[in-house]
């Protein structure tokens, strides 16, 4: 994979434009809130980056609104914090006008669709569970559980502090594949459509006859149907010849799953 | 490793023992599942203490899902807790629940959050609490060395740390000897 190494410090570096409004539900009437803009890396999730942006819009709040956990909406829909916000943006902003205009709200946080992750403590313990659960579709004798505690720390850290080099020496370990063993065992993935819940199976990087499988297998196993479609990952825009084992080594976002966004035509 | 096939036969044996004890355990069906159904069975139960004598009772209203974790190849316990007004009872207070005999001494706060965290409900897709999987496969290794009832087992032992009571009316109904004490086993849930 060193060959492409370029290619993970290229997807690393992506940001998105993000234009940050408060709902007018939130707004003590005393002054009009001046939106918030900011370039948000697409790998990181919202929770560990909305500091900023919190203490903007805290001076605006009304009083009951004050220290209330915030959460987000795009044209109405609340955005699951717990995705990366790179596949966020692939679902709900492709094609929309940029800088991308999300509203913030204190107040009635929608218990029934959100999961809590105001305290780093839950966004961590949601990042690394989602990290094993990749490390185990992909090996049989799971990696991160041989790793040492420092070793998780440093992953987590990396990402939070926006670390490449930090993140990606302990991220490669999870990566490599050896020339006797060049396959994972599958490959860990989710498929996002907007308005549906995304889709989870066990796909392998070779069929049973030992030939590579594509974006385009992978595809088919999760709609029968051959209906054309745009597939989106990490922002570009996927050729469906594209092998799952490179896509998952290269493609994949800091917990190890490729996050696929996938729009009807 | 557990298959799904193996999975699915226990939960058939687990069903037929839950049916004689009478405690509500069910298959979980439902049109708009749009993912593969890994067998999900479900029980409702409601959990009442009083903190001290005088205070009102501290009701929780806990719904248990068991489902197939395809990634771990194990049985995953997830559940919800509400309180009486529709409220969701938060992980801080759930994870002082948790017996501190089923905790390694000096846990840390680390480990609380390794083992109990809310995520996205694999099937549902809705907020729920989940007890963390990694562990587990090693556990029923275990336990299916001398249990036939594994999956009885395996949720016996865990489930009481997030407040799930089975009746011991299913040691009763079982052979005695498929249903060995598990006390000499390092706990599921400590690492």
């Amino acid at each position: 994979m060193s060959d492409d190494r370029e290619i993970l410090r290229e997807l690393w570096n992506g940001q998105v434009p993000v234009h940050f409004v408060l709902s007018s539900d939130e707004t003590s009437n005393m002054e009009a809130p001046q939106p918030y803009f900011v370039l948000v890396p697409r790998q990181t999730y919202f929770p560990l980056c909305l500091d900023k942006v919190n203490r903007h819009f805290q001076k605006y709040t009304t009083q009951t609104a004050a220290g209330q956990e915030i959460w987000l909406d795009f044209d109405g829909t609340p955005l699951r914090m717990h995705y990366p916000v790179g596949v966020l943006f692939d679902l709900f902003a492709h094609d929309a006008l940029l800088p991308w205009t999300i509203t913030v709200h204190y107040s009635a946080f929608p218990e029934d669709e959100l999961i809590h992750l105001a305290s780093r403590d839950a966004m961590e313990s949601y990042f690394m569970s989602t990290l094993k659960e990749a490390d185990a579709l992909k090996h049989k004798v799971t990696i991160v559980s041989t790793m040492q505690k420092k070793d998780h720390k440093q992953l987590w850290t990396g990402l939070l502090n926006d670390r490449f080099d930090q993140f990606w020496a302990i991220n490669r370990k999870l990566m490599e594949v050896s020339s006797e063993n060049p396959y994972f065992r599958y490959i860990p993935f989710r498929v996002y459509q907007a308005d549906k819940s995304f889709i989870q199976k066990l796909v392998k990087p070779v069929d049973e006859e030992g030939r590579r499988q594509t974006l385009a297998d992978l595809l088919l196993q999760v709609f029968p149907d051959h209906q054309n479609r745009k597939v989106v990952i990490q922002g570009v825009k996927m050729s469906p010849q594209t092998p799952l084992q490179w896509l998952s080594e290269h493609f994949s976002y800091p917990d190890n799953f490729i996050h696929i966004c996938v729009h009807e035509k | 490793m557990t298959t799904l096939e193996e999975y699915y036969a226990a939960v058939a044996d687990f069903l037929e023992l839950s049916e004689r004890v009478g405690d509500g355990w069910s298959r979980f069906s439902s049109e708009d599942i749009r993912s593969p159904c890994f067998e999900m069975i479900r029980r409702r139960q409601t959990h009442s203490r009083r903190l001290t004598a005088d205070a009102p009772p501290d009701i929780i209203f806990f719904d248990y899902h068991v489902y197939f974790n395809e990634a771990f190849a194990v049985p995953q316990l997830l559940f919800s807790a509400c309180r009486p007004d529709g409220s969701l009872v938060p992980l801080t207070t759930l994870h002082e629940l948790i017996p501190k005999h089923l905790l390694p001494e000096a846990s840390e706060r680390e480990l609380v959050w390794e083992t109990l965290s809310q995520i996205e409900h694999p099937i549902l897709h809705c907020p729920i609490y989940a007890l963390h999987p990694c562990q587990t496969a090693a556990f029923i290794r275990k336990i299916r060395s001398f249990s036939k009832s594994w999956l009885l087992s395996w949720l016996s032992s865990v489930g009481p740390a997030v407040g799930l009571e089975l009746s011991p009316q299913y040691g009763i109904i079982s052979h005695t000897d498929n249903i060995t004490s598990i006390n000499t086993l390092e706990h599921p849930i400590s690492t």
